[in-house]
């Protein structure tokens, strides 16, 4: 199944080309004339904020959390490896998160919610 | 005399016809390859039935066969810290005129196919400069969308370590192109630095405080400035005074509003993947430079200049409704149709000079071509990037840097000779001011001619 859905997917990519990535791809006044997939263009973008710069940088709300709240249910905590994985602070730290994980930190305190 | 026109299939020559049928045979799988050789091989047709020494030398055989692809596993680590594997490629197509040259493109619609394409178009579009470059292309199937600054450095590391024994400034020297800005030139470029212990123009495109050349980012527009100017010239016309429509608004686009403003136009409509303004007092001065604020913001919206300017926005639309004597067609492949092109007829357009890659569909060539407008294709007209690519290399092999007003001097230089030899060749081979089969046969010409000169190649 999630083969097929891999085919799908690379069949899309290469049927449109760039447009198969371009943030304009939706509402795009260029691509009306368009027959073959486009492979040349001027205005074609493809930035986006990182997937995972909630990883490298996490832009906290600074509040204390309940561990009873649903910051548990979402999952919150699977997101990050090492310390930070099982440390209570994790909710309101402003350090900054390698994709390596933090594997020392003096401020590291063991909770329960990871 | 007759209308130029397109060259039509079935009016090739049997030798052009025996390479195609070879081509789909070889190669079934590479569809945008096989379409990219039939489109420039059926318009060589008059040259092959004039100069059979051609077919008796084999060059066509040998000239859509290139002349080296390396493809390699580009392993890199995530943010996440899992490894993720792409494939590279660079195709060194043809170098009878000099070092390939092309550019790396990052995108996750790269195919050997399309490298082909492009790699095999940009052969003849660089031979067209006249300067010595051969012809290539590159890239990967990395996708940089959503991608972290220290997953592109990775990727672009690891890219280089794949590619940095196939290139060299006298070898292959790669360019931009899309997914490929300053940014991963610069990342690329470190690399090679750190691999290979020397600093030498290995890529162009690179920042203009360490070997970069100047007006890089003007080139092309200001190159297709020159070339309208030169196809005008031929009917007596200037470019000074003329109402110009542009299409886009990045840095193509910038460069044509401002030359052909600092040439005497009066440039009245930019466009952008949101819609097109019309500035009816025309594009200037303080505007020109908004270009650059609108396409740094990153909202890639042309919106914004009508809010700024209060000026007329029409979304979701194209320019090519507009009066115009001259349309620039900057932005994207595909984006002027027929009905585009008999509007800009019906409106008393002279001139369209394509400055993006392929903006016409092939319909709306024709169009133009029956109806005796001045078109200019693309790998003509556009021609100025490569060929300031060209002098950037130049530049870093004698590590001496030239002024703005030098490479402008140089280019402008080009562009005239581009323009002549494409007109020349549509004379000399039955088809006068059609510059589009001037613009493929004098490119295919110089290569060919220069691949004979060097034996068996």
């Amino acid at each position: 199944m999630v083969q097929k859905e891999k085919d799908t997917h690379l069949e899309t990519v290469h049927s449109i080309g760039l447009c198969a990535t371009c943030n304009h791809f939706p509402d795009c006044a260029y691509l009306r004339n368009s027959e073959k997939p486009v492979l040349f263009c001027e205005d074609f973008d493809c930035s986006l904020p990182s997937s995972r710069t909630s990883i490298v940088q996490p832009n906290f709300v600074p509040i204390i959390p309940d561990p009873e709240t649903d910051i548990e249910k979402k999952g919150y905590f699977k997101e990050y490896i090492g310390l930070c994985k099982s440390c209570k602070k994790l909710p309101v730290c402003t350090f900054t998160k390698p994709g390596g994980g933090t594997w020392r930190c003096e401020y590291y305190e063991k909770g329960t919610l990871g | 005399m007759s209308k130029p026109t397109l060259y039509r299939k079935e009016e090739s020559s049997s030798y052009v016809q025996e390479i195609s049928q070879m081509i789909k045979r070889k190669y079934p799988w590479e569809r945008e390859y096989i379409q990219a050789v039939d489109e420039l091989l059926f318009s060589l047709s008059p040259l092959f039935d004039q100069e059979p020494f051609y077919q008796d030398e084999r060059i066509l055989e040998r000239i859509v066969e290139p002349e080296r692809i390396v493809i390699f596993r580009v392993p890199w680590r995530d943010d996440i810290g899992t490894i993720q594997v792409n494939t590279g490629y660079r195709i060194g197509f043809n170098s009878a005129l000099g070092p390939y040259k092309g550019g790396l493109r990052f995108h996750a619609s790269v195919t050997l196919s399309i490298l082909k394409f492009l790699g095999f178009e940009q052969v003849f579009k660089n031979a067209l400069t006249g300067l010595s470059l051969g012809g290539g292309k590159g890239g990967s199937d990395f996708n940089p969308r959503g991608k972290s600054n220290i997953e592109i450095e990775n990727f672009c590391q690891s890219f280089m370590i794949g590619l940095y024994n196939h290139i060299g400034p006298n070898t292959d020297v790669p360019a931009g192109d899309i997914g490929v800005g300053a940014r991963e030139i610069g990342y690329l470029f470190g690399h090679y630095k750190r691999l290979k212990n020397v600093f030498e123009g290995v890529l162009t495109g690179k920042g203009i405080d360490w070997g970069g050349s100047a007006i890089r980012p003007e080139a092309t527009g200001y190159g297709a400035a020159y070339f309208a100017e030169e196809m005008l010239k031929t009917h007596g016309e200037h470019i000074d005074g003329k109402i110009v429509a542009v299409s886009g608004f990045g840095n193509v686009a910038w460069g044509v509003a401002k030359k052909t403003t600092e040439m005497g136009a009066k440039v009245i409509t930019l466009s952008g993947p949101d819609g097109f303004i019309y500035d009816k007092d025309g594009v200037q001065g303080e505007k020109i430079d908004y270009m650059l604020t609108m396409r740094s913001s990153g909202r890639d919206r042309v919106q914004d200049y009508s809010d700024k300017f209060k000026v007329d926005f029409y979304p979701e639309k194209r320019p090519w409704g507009i009066k115009c004597d001259i349309a620039f067609p900057c932005a994207c492949e595909n984006e002027m149709n027929i009905d585009d092109a008999k509007a800009l007829v019906r409106n008393g357009c002279m001139c369209v000079t394509e400055c993006a890659n392929m903006p016409l569909t092939p319909d709306a060539t024709e169009h133009l071509l029956k109806n005796n407008i001045l078109y200019s294709p693309g790998k003509a007209s556009n021609a100025g990037g490569v060929a300031c690519s060209g002098f950037e290399m130049a530049q870093n092999s004698t590590k001496i840097k030239w002024t703005k007003e030098e490479v402008d001097q140089r280019l402008r230089q080009v562009m005239i000779d581009i323009h002549q030899n494409c007109l020349q060749a549509a004379e000399r081979y039955g088809d006068p001011g059609n510059y589009c089969s001037g613009a493929n046969i004098a490119g295919f010409i110089k290569v060919a001619n220069a691949m004979l000169d060097q034996g068996n190649t």
